[in-house]
Order: C-alpha cells, then sequence, then structure tokens
C-alpha cells in the first residue's frame, strides 16, 4: 500500500511540474502523501506539518450552496383519548331521513282479584305503549385547498388530512353522545326525579351502592317491579384513580372499618373525556344493561347505508386533454377544478338520536342515575 | 385593539361562491402605510392575510365595489373574491357614528344581518377596517361591504342533538366604547347599490 501511495505522490508531482505549479504546491504534495503514508505506518512522527489535514474552507463559506440548507420535518401528533360509548346506547336504523317510530310495552296486565261462588271476573285492562320517536341528520364538513397548497407541502402536513377527518367524525359522534348524559334537560329530569334518580354526591362506594339499590327499585309504568340491574358507570377524566380503588379494594376505601366493599367487579367504568367537570366536584352516570335489562338509556340511530363516515373529493371538472410535451407524455396527475384549480375535501355522517324537551335524550329514564358530583 | 388582519384559517365561513378577479394594492383601501383619515396606518398587507376591502378610488365612494382578499402575491397581483354572498370573517368595529371628527355612538351588540361598511376612519385600529357606520369619520359615505351573518357553529342546535342551546346571537359588545370582534359577514360585493339604495 504504501509503494502504491509512493507511486501517486510521484505520479502527481509529475502532473504539477508540467503545469508549471508554484513551490508552495509541491510542499503541500509532501504533507498530504506524507500525512497518508503516516497513517498508514501508524508511526505518528509529531510534526505538524504531516500530522494534521488543515481544513481552509468550511460550510460557512458557502452560503449558496451549503448555507441555504435547512432540515423541516413534522413532529408526531398527539394521539387522541376515545370515548368507546358503545356499550351504553342501543344502536337503532332508519331507512331514510324521516322520522321512525318504535313502541315499548311498559306495563303488564292487572293482578287477578278474588270471585266468590257464581260470580263473574271483572274486566281487565292493558296499557298503551310508549311511543317514541327519532330520526336521523347529516353531520358534515368539507376543506378547500388550493392546489398550490398540496404540491408545496414537503413535510406532508396534509397527508393525513383524510385520516383526521375521519377521527373528527368519530369525534363529533363521541361528543354527540356524551350529551346524551350531560345536557341539562337530562340531568334536570333526573334530579327532578329525587333520590331513586340522581344525587349530588361524589363516586364512592356508597354512592355506586345508593345507585344500585336504586335501580333494584324500578318499577313498570304500573308499579310493578322490573329487572334493573346497574351495569356501567360513566365518569369524569378525574375519577379513573377513585373508580379504579373502589373496583380494586376488598373492602370499603372510605371507611376505617373492615366492612366489605360489595360493588367491587359488579359495573364496567367508561371514562367519559368529553365530561366536563372541575375537580373536585366531578359528576358521573350510572347506566343498566340494555341487552340484558329491555331497558333502553340511550339510542344511537344511523340511516340503513350509511354505517360510518365516507370522505368524498369534489371530482374535477376539467380534463387533461394533451400536454405541450409530445404525445404519450403523461400529465402531472393532481388538478383542482378548472376555475379556481381548488380541489375540495368532505367527510360525511348521519347519525341521530331521541330528543325530548322533558326527558333529554333520555329513551327510558329507568336506565339512568345522575351525579352532580358536587356534595362532599 | 387588533393591530393585524385576522389571522385565522378559519376565515372562511361558508364554501362559496368563489369570484376571483385581480387588483393592484394601490387599487384596495384601506390597507397600509397612511391609508387612513389622517394618514394613519392600517396593518400590511402580506400573503395568508384575508382583510375584506374597497376597491377603485375614493372618490366614488360609497358606490365602490367590496370584496375579500383571497390570495396575495405581490402589491401587483392580488386576487380578490367578489362574489356575493360569500361568508368571510374579518373584525368588526361596533362604532355606529361619528360626530366632529371622531366616534360618538356605539352599538351595544352586534346583531344578525345588521350592515357592514368598509370604514377608512382613525378610529379604527391598523386590523380594523369594518364597522357599522355608514359614514366615516369625516363625513363620507363608506361603501357597504356586506351584513353581518352566522359563523358555522353559533347557530342553537341543541334540538337535533347539537352542542347549543342557545344561539351565540347577538353578540356582545358596548354602547359606551368600541369593541373589534372577529364575526362573520356575508358580503354583498353589489358595487355599493344597496347602501345607495337605502340611503336615497
Amino acid at each position: 500500500m504504501r509503494q502504491i501511495i509512493l507511486l501517486l505522490k510521484g505520479y502527481r508531482g509529475a502532473q504539477l511540474r508540467r503545469l508549471g505549479a508554484p513551490e508552495v504546491k509541491f510542499q503541500e504534495l509532501d504533507s498530504f502523501y506524507g500525512w497518508v503514508d503516516t497513517q498508514l505506518t501508524g508511526v505518528k512522527t509529531g510534526t505538524l506539518a504531516v500530522g494534521h489535514m488543515a481544513e481552509v474552507m468550511t460550510s460557512a463559506d458557502f452560503q449558496y450552496a451549503l448555507g441555504e440548507f435547512l432540515q423541516r420535518r413534522m413532529e408526531p401528533a398527539y394521539k387522541r383519548k376515545r370515548f368507546n360509548f358503545e356499550p351504553i346506547v342501543k344502536m337503532d336504523t332508519a331507512p331514510n331521513y324521516s322520522a321512525v317510530t318504535r313502541y315499548q310495552d311498559r306495563a303488564g296486565v292487572d293482578d287477578l282479584e278474588y270471585v266468590g261462588e257464581k260470580g263473574e271476573a271483572s274486566p281487565g285492562s292493558r296499557d298503551d305503549a310508549i311511543k317514541k320517536q327519532w330520526q336521523v341528520y347529516k353531520w358534515q364538513k368539507q376543506y378547500e385547498f388550493s392546489m398550490e397548497a398540496l404540491v408545496n407541502d414537503d413535510l406532508a402536513y396534509f397527508s393525513d388530512q383524510a385520516r383526521l377527518m375521519a377521527e373528527a367524525a368519530r369525534r363529533t359522534l363521541e361528543k354527540y353522545v356524551s350529551r346524551f348524559m350531560w345536557n341539562a334537560t337530562t340531568t334536570g329530569r333526573l334530579t327532578a326525579l329525587l333520590a331513586m334518580y340522581s344525587t349530588t354526591g361524589r363516586l364512592t362506594t356508597a354512592r355506586i351502592s345508593a345507585a344500585r339499590m336504586a335501580f333494584n327499585q324500578r318499577v313498570d309504568a304500573r308499579g310493578e317491579p322490573i329487572l334493573a340491574s346497574l351495569k356501567y358507570i360513566v365518569h369524569h377524566s378525574g375519577l379513573v384513580d377513585t373508580v379504579a380503588t373502589i373496583q380494586n379494594s376488598t373492602l370499603v376505601p372510605e371507611l376505617a372499618t373492615n366492612a366489605v366493599n360489595v360493588v367491587r367487579g359488579t359495573f364496567t367504568p367508561i371514562e367519559d373525556p368529553f365530561c366536563a367537570g372541575t375537580a373536585p366536584n366531578l359528576p358521573w352516570f350510572a347506566l343498566t344493561d340494555y341487552a340484558a335489562d329491555n331497558i333502553v338509556p340511550f339510542i344511537l340511530g344511523r340511516r340503513a347505508g350509511m354505517p360510518g363516515a365516507v370522505i368524498a373529493r369534489k371530482t374535477p371538472n376539467m380534463e387533461i386533454v394533451g400536454t405541450m410535451l409530445g404525445a404519450g407524455t403523461p400529465a402531472p396527475p393532481l388538478w383542482g377544478d378548472f376555475e379556481t384549480g381548488n380541489i375540495v375535501l368532505k367527510v360525511m355522517d348521519e347519525w341521530g338520536t331521541f330528543i325530548s324537551g322533558t326527558d333529554g335524550n333520555m329513551y327510558d329514564v329507568n336506565g339512568c342515575y345522575y351525579s352532580s358530583g358536587t356534595a362532599p | 385593539m387588533p393591530d393585524i388582519y385576522y389571522a385565522g384559517t378559519d376565515w372562511q365561513c361558508s364554501s362559496g361562491p368563489i369570484i376571483t378577479r385581480r387588483y393592484a394594492l394601490t387599487d384596495l383601501w384601506p390597507t397600509g402605510l397612511a391609508s387612513e383619515i389622517g394618514g394613519g396606518n392600517k396593518d400590511v398587507l402580506a400573503a395568508g392575510d384575508h382583510p375584506v376591502v374597497a376597491i377603485g378610488t375614493k372618490a366614488d365612494r360609497p358606490n365602490n365595489l367590496t370584496g375579500v382578499v383571497v390570495t396575495y402575491l405581490n402589491a401587483f397581483l392580488i386576487e380578490v373574491n367578489m362574489a356575493s354572498k360569500v361568508v368571510v370573517k374579518d373584525y368588526v368595529s361596533n362604532i355606529l357614528t361619528y360626530a366632529q371628527g371622531v366616534a360618538a355612538t356605539w352599538a351595544a351588540t352586534f346583531t344578525i344581518a345588521k350592515p357592514v361598511y368598509v370604514d377608512d376612519s382613525a378610529d379604527l385600529p391598523a386590523g380594523c377596517r369594518l364597522s357599522l357606520s355608514p359614514l366615516n369619520s369625516a363625513g363620507s359615505g363608506n361603501p357597504l361591504a356586506g351584513y353581518l351573518h352566522y359563523d358555522q357553529d353559533e347557530y342553537r342546535n341543541i334540538d337535533i342533538g347539537g352542542p347549543n342551546a342557545t344561539s351565540d346571537w347577538p353578540v356582545t359588545a358596548d354602547n359606551s366604547e368600541a369593541v373589534e370582534t372577529a364575526l362573520c359577514i356575508m358580503l354583498v360585493n353589489d358595487s355599493g347599490q344597496a347602501w345607495a339604495t337605502i340611503a336615497r
């Protein structure tokens, strides 16, 4: 290898002589090949001339070629918290945008009565069914971009636009369902129904027990006992650890005694990130299991054929019929509309629920129990 | 006191209509340095700004065209949306009238469909060119820009399960001093004809 370096040095020296290079260039030649030779032998001479390569130009010398380089990149976006509301709302389907009607028999018939010998049985009666109506509405948002904005997007800032639009559709629906529980009409109705349907107490084992016992005493339209069990506790995000303590403690966590925590594991907690409240006054809501008890607290309707959000792009009213670049040359793929170059996207979904000026969004008040969480 | 033009990316409150026409900066007012009555400055128009402006010579006021700036490339190439009934967001002052060259009365509230004018009076801060006054502080007619309108999420919609138990309108202002609020305006872009009809 050292022989090759020596040959290269001689060859470069001959070149410089032929070019009439000044003496300083020959000194540089000695320094450079001497440095490489030293690196190969591993022997450090300690002399400055062959021990270092001097850097004569820095990045700062190239203000155009190097100085304008900027690294730009996107950092990952936030991750979104979801409200997994599906267990607490019964899904239903409407064939179109008109109101649909549902009926539920919420009472049995009369108790039997004594009839004496040769006596005639008294006539019984049957209650009318409860009528509920709801309909679906369209929920949409559109976004308009100039073609230049999308082409200039070297950071791919808009590359996840479709995903964000779909997320927005889901988030809007989650907020919609969240309002079922916390809107003023719903909470006002439950508050007016007093202790069997509401409390003001913060979330504790005793309060959950009170809610369970309230459900346990539910009656039908004729006052007859019905099967109603507390299954879900929907709560403010600030109550997650409170719920975990209640769920994991074998003894009542609020008491110094050894009383057994009987509500442990008897309910399924669901965190609602859209529930508003300021600690320590954090609300919570107890619900039945509509699948088990046929008591439907809330209903969420969709239109048949529209089970989820869709994203659409307005079809450009422009067709490329040729280019000035010759036959067969592909045209750029991204074009907006003919007039302005705009590119328009739309996210669409459809849903609805039961809405009442008296009951709020409660399809069946028997499945609901509310606490404002304001009392210690 | 907005000193710069409304800068939110939510400046479009309707999806259209869009009819763009190109103008130079000198055709638009009031914008930039010395564009107020008395020589005061408005914010300088730049890319990304979308102010509602009047177009043409001030000698023609109040029958000027009005529009909203869509794109700004430089002082000579500015695209302005001239479409009627497009809704955009901009700062609006609650000044109702002027007297002796200064604001004299102010609206206690902004109400739906209240006429909005392009006003070059110095009482408006640098980022605001719109008021409720048909005349400026010098007594000259202000071109009609449009009418106050709902933003897309300002309607009462609780009856379909929406979040708003009440409408956001009327919007509170102050009848004793100037208040500038970012509001949606449905532009009319009708050469001031509606104003002229009302005034005569």
